[in-house]
């Protein structure tokens, strides 16, 4: 996982913070590891903060598994699920589900 | 009405109330002026409750990590309505800790998807920028309660259920029709009745299948639908079955989940999964 500066209008709610926010008396406002909420872009205009660091995974991580690993772990989700992807959406969970069967194959072996 | 649901119904009305603390609590929330001492020392009179409600808000789910030493500080930090539902959880988890598993299906299994759909459709009331996303988890950690009272108050028919899952490979709420005449939904929604639980939640238990009030959105039972079918898609917990269903369309048209949100936030997911099921389950 990097990690990276964004701007708070940029950080997108949900995204993981990579490191504490605090004001100018050094106090947290907002906790390393706490999800950004919608609510945080107002308290941290508040106190003047423009960036925070946030963590971002990497999204090529899928690259680390082989296409042949990929096709396996796949094949063996649609034994499970018994419908194609209609939108981005389901693209992008479906391609989280496979990555997350090669990483358990990985582990066991 | 099938005798089985005529049956459970009489059951449910025996089911034990929730405890104490659970409706001290519910009486607080109501107070026009809220004092939170008070509601802490009514807490902390159930040390288990109390030392759990700090292990679940340390947790990273939170991000408070290990700063909230006392039960006031919970109530200051995290809200009396997010206490409120942990309190909740852990009764309910508490109440059908003896329940008697079923061949193929625990309710440890049941708890670990329940616990992830909570954590999911907390995410996904976040992303819609819902100001009280403290009903959600609690939506989503409650949907299939009607599994747990089948499993307690209609054991054997129930059984029955889960042999035909693994003959025709078919979803829990598909067998639970054919075999009982009823499923699991109609079943907690009883539930949810007998704790007088808000109509929102009884919406959500009642229409997660499907995701739609009477074909009309709404964005908690929406957000509870989503919830399950991704638990289910990337194996978080057991529902007692392991097939995806397609999530209804009418569901992702109300519901907008920025491209690659997940894709850059599934590790954390992972992680507060694995997190609040040791808490929740194991500590």
């Amino acid at each position: 996982m990097n990690e990276k500066e964004l701007p708070v209008d940029k950080v997108e709610v949900g995204t993981e913070l990579a490191s504490n926010v605090v004001n100018k008396y050094n106090q947290v406002l907002i906790s390393a590891g706490s999800r950004f909420e919608e609510k945080h872009r107002f308290l941290l205009k508040t106190w003047g903060i423009k960036q925070v660091k946030v963590k971002i995974e990497s999204e090529n991580k899928n690259f680390s598994f082989s296409e042949e690993q990929k096709l396996e772990a796949l094949n063996e989700l649609k034994e499970r699920m018994f419908w194609s992807p209609r939108n981005d959406i389901e693209t992008e969970l479906v391609q989280i589900a496979v990555e997350r069967i090669c990483k358990s194959k990985a582990a066991i072996k | 009405m099938s005798s089985l649901l005529h049956r459970i119904m009489n059951d449910v009305q025996e089911l034990p109330t929730l405890p104490t603390v659970y409706h001290a609590l519910t009486e607080a929330v109501e107070q026009p002026i809220i004092l939170i001492d008070k509601v802490a020392e009514v807490i902390s009179k159930d040390q288990a409750t109390a030392f759990k409600i700090l292990k679940v808000t340390n947790s990273p789910f939170y991000g408070f990590r290990g700063k909230i030493d006392t039960i006031s500080k919970a109530i200051m930090f995290l809200g009396i309505n997010e206490v409120k539902n942990i309190v909740f959880s852990l009764s309910v988890a508490r109440m059908f800790s003896k329940v008697n598993k079923i061949k193929g299906f625990t309710q440890q299994d049941l708890w670990g998807h329940s616990i992830a759909v909570g954590i999911l459709t907390r995410v996904i009331g976040q992303i819609q920028g819902i100001k009280n996303v403290e009903n959600y988890f609690l939506a989503g950690i409650i949907h299939d309660i009607g599994k747990l009272v089948l499993m307690e108050y209609a054991h054997d028919e129930y059984a029955r259920v889960f042999e035909m899952v693994n003959q025709k490979k078919c979803f829990v709420h598909e067998a639970e029709k054919e075999v009982l005449g009823i499923d699991h939904s109609e079943v907690g929604l009883l539930l949810a009745q007998k704790w007088k639980m808000p109509e929102s939640i009884a919406s959500s238990i009642s229409y997660h299948q499907t995701g739609v009030i009477d074909g009309k959105p709404d964005q908690l039972v929406g957000s509870v639908h989503l919830a399950n079918f991704i638990s289910r898609l990337f194996n978080l917990g057991f529902p007692g079955d392991n097939f995806v269903p397609q999530p209804n369309m009418a569901v992702w048209n109300s519901i907008t989940i920025p491209n690659k949100f997940f894709l850059s936030t599934s590790n954390k997911l992972f992680e507060d999964f694995d997190h609040t099921i040791s808490v929740m389950l194991y500590s």
